[in-house]
């Protein structure tokens, strides 16, 4: 893993701090939530305080507190509009969920009672598997309706009919109450068939209903009643339940924008409503922060939030009116059914001694992330944000830093050692006083050691013969005295042998110091352009009166190839490496000289069929005091012949190469200089 | 009367060894060990012919000094140089000392005996008229074999012992390459192929001094050299 992976994976450190921000603002914000929540309890019980003071106003008729028993309370909506009497409750403009629902798998009704300005009208929409219709001699499927006048007399009429179609209601007895009786034509109805049953819309004029109403559904044949809102064994319509406008004028003081208030019963319907959920007002936001909201809206999200039901027209949420009328005051929060909005939801109960007879519940639109409503932590979360941003730039920039450092370091320390382990050049100091400053610069402190100590090397040889040659020459000139004294046989035949002795060792120390001697030579060196190609012919022809015993093969090439070099130089390389040839190949057999030019180098190579090179000395053969000879010739070898080589090839600023020709062929060595002009 | 030769060496086997040598060749011999030793003893009278070692005891150009002294005392006494590093070969040159000859002291006895031999004839031709037969004449080149000195076109080479015998080789035959083995036997001396080359390099430069178009000299690569008549 890379240093700067590292450095950005512990960069991600930093981003602790937004997590702990988004800790915070989630605890920030349930305490907003719960003070707003206060605010809005506060509200929903001096409103539920005020309204059980004024018990008339929540149940204007006092029957409407006593349930009749099997008797269920039809809400009356209020219509805006004036329906056609045609089976349909879809011109009523009722909101959704206005329908009540009765009954069950098999069959079921829903119902809605609507008040328009001259007609009360009630809609049944039944699910009747098999509706059978009256005939002359026996009645159909059939709906009992009683209500009670303004004179708080109840009346009965039936419906039934004999086709789809306009329906009349039939008056009945209340006590006997499906027995057909006189057409009440003032009230008429419309029975619509539907896939699964039939439409009854029934139209009532205003003043004939009174304070009750109730219905009830027969089969075709049946003894007693299915369905409805009455006990079917004794019908007796309930009180229907009314929208105030006077409880909804006594809201009207409790009432802020945006707040809906609503007031229930003691069955959850709705009695009176003030205002709506009002949208929030839009934040004081900057458009350039918009994507930063996106951005908070993401990371915090809505947290535990849910998303509240649709509610049902005419009726309170029933999870806050039940809790209400169990005499809880509190408040929830949830998202509204649509968009990503919340609601704040309180309810208190009205209580009279006690006793819960309905329901305060307030209801509050607001932005879903309170928090950021609050411009004081909106700019603590942009601040955060910058400052976690700055850290891991900041990180990441250290660590492209330090990697480059480290990596022109490492290429550097590559650079400035060759393949073969020879010191090239050295590392650059650097003045930065931290560890990579102190790695470099013990770097080049180590590399400057090393160098020192390879020259020693290489120099060692020059130096020793130096060394040696004083005591030599006291070894040397003794023996040539010790020649002139009176001497036994056996005496001078050992000096003799001391004499060759140290005429050997002579030798042997001037091969020593012949690399230093090149060096010195090549310092002084004087470079010029030299026509390769003419002049590796002259030397071929010299090379062979100087090797009789080998075929010399020259090869060069018909163009001129120039070089920079010093002719002196290059000849020694040449004898160097023709002389090295001549030893490895047996008398009688060929030396090979080629000359070979490319575009921008050209190649000296001389082969010959000697034995193959070994394979451990590969890539040291050029290296002083390297010999592959195996036997010991009259010429003292020490292996720097090919030294010299690489020495003087490395001042023309060429190559020398080694290699085994295929097949055994023999051995070639190369050198490769460039040329002075590019070839065109 | 015998001819006074004065080794100046620090090292005392090799000066006793040559000290020998010479008396056996019926030199008179003064060995002395340091510079100091050596000048209060030419104070009082200086010797026929000096060899002196490069480096002196302590002081390692000793050598150095002590020739320049004695060849401002005397321009014609015949000195030899010693030295056991080849690279002090380029140093003395370059130093223009002087010298008559500079030997590395792997040289053998017989050699130097031959260097010394030769350099005392030059000195003794040098006092007799010059006989016509005794030189050789190669264009403007004419060298001096009983002098052992060398003129070209007029002027006075200064030539060292080994050098001049290395021109004489070469100028003998011109046209003839003359193979490193044989300059070596020429000049009597044991040298390896890269002090031939310092040498021919070194003669060049000399004749280049005089004349800068100088170039009778010829390297013939990967053999040798010859004499190159105009």
């Amino acid at each position: 893993m890379s240093l700067r992976l590292q450095l950005l994976l512990v960069s991600l450190l930093t981003l602790v701090l937004p997590w702990a921000g988004c800790q915070y603002v989630r605890e920030m914000e349930d305490a907003l939530r719960r003070s707003h929540t206060g605010a809005l309890l506060g509200n929903a019980l001096a409103v539920a305080r005020q309204l059980a003071d004024r018990q008339e106003l929540v149940y204007p008729d006092p029957r409407l507190a006593e349930p009749i028993d099997g008797a269920v309370s039809v809400y009356q909506f209020s219509l805006h509009t004036s329906p056609t009497l045609d089976g349909f409750v879809e011109d009523w403009a009722l909101d959704t969920g206005a329908l009540t629902g009765l009954g069950g798998v098999n069959q079921s009704v829903r119902y809605a009672l609507g008040m328009g300005k001259r007609f009360a009208w009630l809609f049944l929409q039944v699910t009747d598997p098999q509706v059978v219709y009256a005939t002359s001699d026996s009645e159909g499927d059939s709906v009992l309706l009683i209500t009670e006048d303004n004179n708080q007399e109840l009346q009965a009429y039936r419906f039934s009919t004999l086709a789809p179609g306009q329906v009349f209601a039939q008056r009945s007895d209340v006590i006997r109450p499906w027995q057909g009786g006189d057409r009440e034509t003032r009230i008429q109805a419309e029975w619509q068939p539907t896939g699964d049953g039939f439409n009854l819309e029934i139209r009532i004029p205003r003043e004939m209903l009174g304070a009750r109403l109730g219905f009830l559904l027969k089969d075709h044949g049946a003894d007693a009643a299915l369905l409805g809102t009455m006990n079917p064994t004794r019908p007796e319509p309930a009180m229907i339940v009314r929208p105030s406008p006077e409880l909804a004028a006594a809201l009207a003081p409790y009432h802020r924008p945006g707040l809906l208030l609503r007031v229930g019963d003691r069955q959850g319907w709705e009695l009176a409503r003030y205002g709506e959920i009002g949208t929030p007002p839009p934040l004081d936001i900057a458009d350039a922060s918009a994507w930063l909201d996106r951005l908070y809206q993401v990371i915090l999200g809505t947290g535990d939030l849910q998303r509240a039901a649709t509610g049902r027209a005419g009726r309170l949420p029933p999870a806050a009116s039940e809790s209400a009328l169990s005499g809880q005051a509190a408040g929830t929060w949830n998202l509204l059914p649509e968009g990503d909005r919340a609601m704040a939801t309180v309810f208190a109960p009205i209580e009279i001694s006690g006793q819960a007879i309905g329901s305060v519940v307030i209801e509050q639109g607001s932005e879903a992330i309170l928090t950021l409503t609050n411009n004081a932590l909106r700019r603590l979360m942009n601040l955060t944000l910058i400052a976690v941003s700055v850290a891991a730039l900041g990180l990441l920039g250290l660590a492209s830093l330090l990697a480059f450092r480290i990596r022109r370091l490492k290429n550097a320390a590559e650079s400035a050692v060759s393949a073969d382990g020879r010191i090239l050049g050295s590392i650059p100091g650097t003045d930065a006083g931290d560890e990579i400053g102190d790695l470099s610069r013990s770097f080049a402190t180590m590399l400057d050691r090393l160098r020192g100590y390879h020259q020693y090397l290489e120099t060692l040889a020059s130096q020793l013969s130096h060394e040696l040659r004083t005591p030599l020459a006291v070894v040397h000139s003794s023996l040539e005295n010790l020649e002139h004294e009176e001497l036994s046989r056996e005496s001078r035949e050992y000096t003799r042998r001391a004499l060759d002795g140290s005429n050997r060792l002579k030798r042997i120390l001037n091969a020593m110091s012949e690399a230093s001697r090149v060096e010195a030579s090549i310092k002084g060196a004087a470079i010029e352009p030299l026509d390769l190609s003419a002049w590796i012919r002259d030397i071929g022809e010299a090379y062979q009166s100087a090797y009789p015993h080998h075929e010399i093969r020259v090869a060069t090439v018909n163009r001129p190839c120039v070089v920079q070099a010093s002719p002196d130089l290059l000849a020694q390389l040449m004898d160097k490496l023709v002389d090295n040839a001549a030893d490895f190949a047996a008398a009688g057999s060929w030396i090979r000289i080629a000359l070979s030019c490319a575009e921008k180098s050209c190649c000296i190579a001389v082969s010959n069929p000697g034995p193959p090179l070994p394979e451990e000395l590969r890539g040291q053969l050029f290296d002083s005091m390297v010999s592959q000879r195996e036997k010991k010739g009259a010429k003292p070898h020490l292996g720097l012949g090919l030294y010299i080589v690489r020495l003087i090839t490395q001042f023309h600023g060429g190559q020398a190469n080694a290699e085994n020709l295929p097949r055994d062929g023999g051995v070639i060595f190369s050198i490769t200089l460039p040329l002075a002009k590019p070839l065109n | 009367m015998a001819k006074h030769i004065a080794i100046v060496e620090d090292e005392t086997a090799i000066r006793e060894n040559y000290s020998a040598a010479f008396a056996r060749q019926g030199y008179k011999v003064s060995g002395y060990s340091d510079r100091k030793q050596s000048l209060e003893a030419f104070a009082v009278r200086l010797p026929d012919l000096v060899i002196i070692d490069v480096s002196l005891g302590d002081e390692a150009e000793g050598g150095f000094d002590l020739c320049r002294e004695l060849r401002t005392r005397s321009p014609e006494l015949p000195i030899i140089f010693l030295t056991a590093m080849d690279s002090e070969l380029d140093v003395i040159s370059g130093l223009r000392l002087g010298a008559d000859d500079y030997l590395t002291k792997d040289i053998s006895i017989s050699q130097i005996l031959a260097r010394v031999n030769a350099l005392f004839r030059r000195v003794e031709a040098l006092s007799q008229p010059v006989k016509q037969e005794q030189k050789l004449v190669k264009g403007k080149l004419e060298l001096d074999i009983d002098r052992l000195s060398a003129h070209w076109d007029g002027e006075k080479v200064p030539l060292s012992l080994t050098e001049f015998w290395l021109v004489h080789a070469l100028a003998r035959f011109p046209g003839h390459v003359k193979n490193r083995q044989q300059l070596m036997d020429a000049a009597n001396t044991v040298l390896d192929d890269h002090t031939i080359t310092t040498h021919i390099k070194r003669i060049r430069h000399k004749f280049c001094e005089l004349a800068p178009d100088f170039n009778a000299i010829e390297t013939v690569y990967g053999m040798g050299y010859r004499w190159v008549e105009e």
